[in-house]
């Protein structure tokens, strides 16, 4: 099996059909390539491969989750093909050489084939090709020299879970981007905007390995290329003026398309709130948890008698809905806190449904929290209006259809252990073991789901509220810009 | 069609709206510089012809003309205000679209010139817009709308539009044989006008009790309504009971058109019924002249305050106190306002008079001022929105046009 693999992956004809060959593939090449490089001492041509990788990694979204998932075969399955297990046992046994000889462009996260089963469970036929949210290797990351500390920091923080939220993320990277910039000095012979990107790449790789950045991460690091782009066209101008130039432009597009955006949002949506209303948000959104603040805030400020009620709905496993709640009850809103499943009884009595989102695609459809299509459907179904907070910087130029092809996966750990449930011996839950996973089970978290355009009737934005299928119009001005 | 919600185009006298009108006076005055935008638009609407969103512009534009401001931003200052004092006042949704389409004329233009010769362009491109624009987007509209019209088909229209009888004229004049439901349209009863209209020009005319609709729906081949104006999310404001008519059309599967000229798009995105922009008169002075009018429809806006912003909200209190159980259910029941309890009138809208029980039993007229004027019909019911911008479209292009337009 092995052999056969290797000289399949490493043939001749593979590598020269390279540049064509789907971005996945691109890299089972490229890792097998480096891996000899690794062996024979580094020739020019390999050099240059690897230069080219990280290039495709950089511009790439979706290869390095196919990279990691077919890094670690599952030990127990016999679904899984041969090359991938093939090439996982090459990954073990070149670990060492990895990190010190060869450079790797993109990062390698390494997980020890003892921590295999919980996180790589998921990995089953109609799944395997989405990203999965595992642990970064830091030392790897930090012996590669080519990360700047800020930024596997955020990649740490990023997988952990600890930065959660399209904002909260995309602020996190551009400002760390932002910190790279001021410490980044722009070799003797080589051009800044030409170098920059060079040298940004295995970073936005690394990060895109900690956890993918979504919709809205994507078009801000768009956005920053083409900004640097744009300093090879202005021309003469001091290294230190271009880098002052990259910073501040930074800093603007964080306070235009994500701050200022989400003000304007709060204050369109506001409006819809009226006395004596109960909204139902889902999970937690940070735009939506401000539109709740500032309505409340304004509502109590012309009338102390008035006020509206919020329903805050959660689900497992991420009970995300909790801190929305803190944040909300702890201003002085009347909450509930209900999980999805009793949402149908709720719905009824409610008069709009405030949602996030992680990304509006083209077609109108969100791309958010996984339960968000649900409650939509549910509300639909009532007959109460869905209105999504989106900023533009969140639009999306693609279609998607289902929650099967883009989608991330989450840890499993949550899911199949309860939190605090062990005390409670009413219930005979049986706590799943790695032994019970080894047999025909597969858990299965996804993060995000779709929620069709038909299911929302408004999205307010910070060009005000559009209906879902003014998309299109929306990102066809605004593709000027972003 | 801008006259089909509100009855004010209706009343022919100026000087009945002056004294039922009290609290728009005091709002004119502090529009400052002493010019009286209101009443520029009262005069403007007076003419059959000028629909409300035209009429605010020409309040507007004469609003320019009588100013002293010697700055663009003295004049900028002076038509917020103005525009304010419009859109507050005036309970046509039209009027708000009209403001917004003039501001954004003016934000358009600015610059360039010196400020004389910017204001003179402002006002003669203001003034040929309502005098020759404006009525050349109904004749557009009847141009492509009667190509709808097949021969010998039954049309059910709702209350007066003028756009609607000018398309069914100028198909009658092509001698298409075209029959015609028209609903009542109560409490204005509008109606009636169409009526009378279409039968004087020869076009066979039935007119329709609102309640009769689904009875009539079968025998009809489309629905051509008005609008006072469009939403951002393609949906129709207009007169009330047009929302049903579309919701009839739909279960029964006969097309429904709006015919709507492209001033009247407004930039609002209505939720639901109650999430319109609908100004209510903010004075607290209950003024109790209006029971003299006879003209109930006059009387509908100063009574609407007395129960709060919501149209056909359960009142608060009930004179019924022998039941505080009751009272209190009625309370849970009903939408809290944020109208405190005392600007409220202590007695409950329209408790018919139990004195004289063999009359026949009747709304009131505070029964019917609570009623809705207008209301919102939600894009999924309509089939095409015919307009000036060319050809029909649908509720979803108007809104991309819509926001491509605003989000500019």
């Amino acid at each position: 099996m092995v052999s056969e693999s290797t000289g399949e992956s490493s043939s001749t004809p593979v590598q020269s059909k390279q540049p064509k060959q789907p971005k996945a593939q691109v890299q089972q090449g490229q890792g097998s390539k480096s891996e000899k490089g690794g062996e024979k001492g580094k020739s020019a041509k390999d050099l240059k491969k690897e230069k080219r990788a990280a290039a495709v990694a950089a511009r790439g979204i979706s290869e390095t989750s196919t990279d990691s998932s077919s890094k670690t075969g599952l030990p127990n399955s016999n679904s899984v093909d041969s090359r991938q297990q093939s090439y996982s046992q090459q990954q073990h046994s070149n670990a060492n050489s990895i990190g010190s000889s060869s450079i790797p462009k993109r990062p390698n996260h390494y997980t020890e084939p003892s921590a295999l089963s919980l996180s790589t469970i998921q990995q089953n036929l109609f799944f395997s090709h989405l990203p999965k949210q595992i642990q970064p290797d830091i030392s790897l990351a930090l012996n590669t020299g080519k990360l700047h500390p800020i930024i596997i920091r955020l990649g740490v923080l990023m997988s952990s879970g600890q930065l959660r939220g399209a904002n909260a993320r995309t602020m996190g990277m551009m400002s760390a981007f932002r910190e790279v910039i001021r410490d980044y000095e722009c070799p003797d012979q080589a051009v800044l905007w030409k170098d920059l990107p060079i040298y940004l790449s295995p970073m936005i790789a690394w990060l895109e390995g900690c956890r993918p950045k979504g919709v809205g991460g994507g078009n801000a690091i768009r956005w920053l290329k083409s900004e640097i782009n744009r300093l090879g066209e202005q021309g003469d101008r001091s290294e230190a003026e271009q880098k002052e130039y990259l910073v501040e432009a930074i800093g603007l597009y964080l306070r235009d398309r994500i701050e200022f955006a989400d003000k304007v949002i709060a204050d369109n949506a506001k409006e819809k709130i009226r006395n004596g209303d109960t909204v139902v948000t889902y999970a937690r959104s940070s735009v939506v948890e401000r539109v709740l603040l500032e309505a409340h805030r304004d509502m109590k400020a012309s009338d102390p008698e008035s006020g509206f009620k919020v329903v805050v709905v959660d689900s497992r496993p991420l009970l995300e809905g909790r801190h929305s709640l803190e944040a909300l009850s702890g201003a002085g809103i009347s909450c509930t806190y209900i999980l999805l499943p009793l949402l149908s009884s709720i719905l009824s009595q409610t008069d709009l449904v405030l949602l996030g989102g992680s990304a509006l695609h083209s077609d109108g459809s969100l791309y958010s929290r996984s339960g968000t299509a649900l409650v939509s459907m549910l509300a639909k179904e009532h007959r109460v209006p869905v209105v999504a907070c989106v900023e533009t910087y969140k639009f999306g130029e693609k279609v998607v259809l289902d929650g099967v092809s883009l989608n991330e996966l989450g840890s499993i750990e949550n899911l199949i252990n309860l939190p605090n449930n062990h005390n409670n011996s009413s219930t005979t839950i049986k706590k799943l073991t790695k032994e019970d996973l080894n047999k025909n089970l597969t858990p299965l978290n996804l993060v995000y789901d779709v929620t069709p355009p038909s299911l929302i009737t408004a999205v307010c934005t910070e060009i005000g509220f559009i209906p879902p299928s003014s998309v299109p119009t929306v990102l066809g001005k605004a593709s000027s810009v972003v | 069609m801008a006259g089909v919600a509100s009855p004010l185009s209706l009343s022919p006298a100026p000087s009945a709206r002056g004294t039922s009108r009290p609290p728009a006076q005091t709002h004119a005055s502090s529009s400052g510089k002493g010019f009286d935008v209101i009443n520029a638009y009262k005069k403007a609407i007076e003419d059959d012809k000028v629909p409300h969103p035209i009429a605010a512009i020409l309040a507007l534009v004469e609003l320019i003309e009588a100013s002293t401001a010697s700055t663009v931003t003295g004049l900028a200052q002076e038509l917020t205000i103005g525009r304010k004092t419009l859109i507050n006042t005036q309970p046509s949704l039209g009027v708000r679209a009209g403001c917004q389409l003039w501001e954004r004329f003016f934000a358009l233009s600015m610059g360039g010139e010196d400020f004389p010769s910017y204001k003179r362009t402002l006002i003669s491109q203001g003034r040929s817009f309502c005098a020759i624009t404006a009525p050349q987007c109904r004749e557009k509209i009847a141009d492509l709308a009667v190509s709808f019209l097949r021969d010998d088909c039954v049309i059910l229209t709702h209350s007066y539009s003028r756009t609607v009888i000018q398309t069914i004229l100028r198909a009658h004049k092509q001698h298409k044989r075209i029959r015609v439901y028209v609903t009542e349209a109560r409490p204005g009863c509008l109606g009636m006008r169409t009526h009378q209209i279409l039968t004087a020009n020869g076009i066979p005319c039935t007119v329709v009790l609102d309640s009769a609709v689904a009875y009539v729906m079968e025998r009809v081949d489309m629905v051509l309504v008005g609008s006072e104006a469009v939403v951002e999310s393609g949906g129709l404001v207009s007169s009330v009971g047009t929302y049903q008519v579309a919701l009839v059309a739909k279960s029964m599967q006969k097309p429904f058109y709006a015919l709507a000229e492209s001033y009247k798009f407004l930039r609002h995105y209505p939720l639901s019924q109650t999430d319109l922009p609908i100004p209510t008169t903010t004075t607290t002075s209950s003024s109790t002249n209006n029971n003299n009018n006879n003209d109930n429809e006059n009387v509908n806006f100063n009574f609407r305050h007395l129960y709060g912003d919501i149209p056909l909200e359960f009142p608060t209190l009930i004179p019924i106190s022998n039941n505080s159980n009751l009272n209190s259910f009625i309370n849970q029941l009903s939408r809290p306002n944020s109208l405190t309890p005392q600007t409220r009138s202590p007695i409950v809208p329209g408790t018919p008079n139990n004195n004289n029980e063999k009359e026949k039993l009747e709304m009131t007229k505070e029964m019917i001022i609570i009623n809705p004027i207008v209301d919102f019909t939600t894009p999924d019911l309509i089939d095409f929105i015919i307009t000036d911008l060319g050809s029909p479209l649908s509720p979803t292009s108007v809104s991309q046009y819509l926001v491509a337009q605003f989000s500019s």
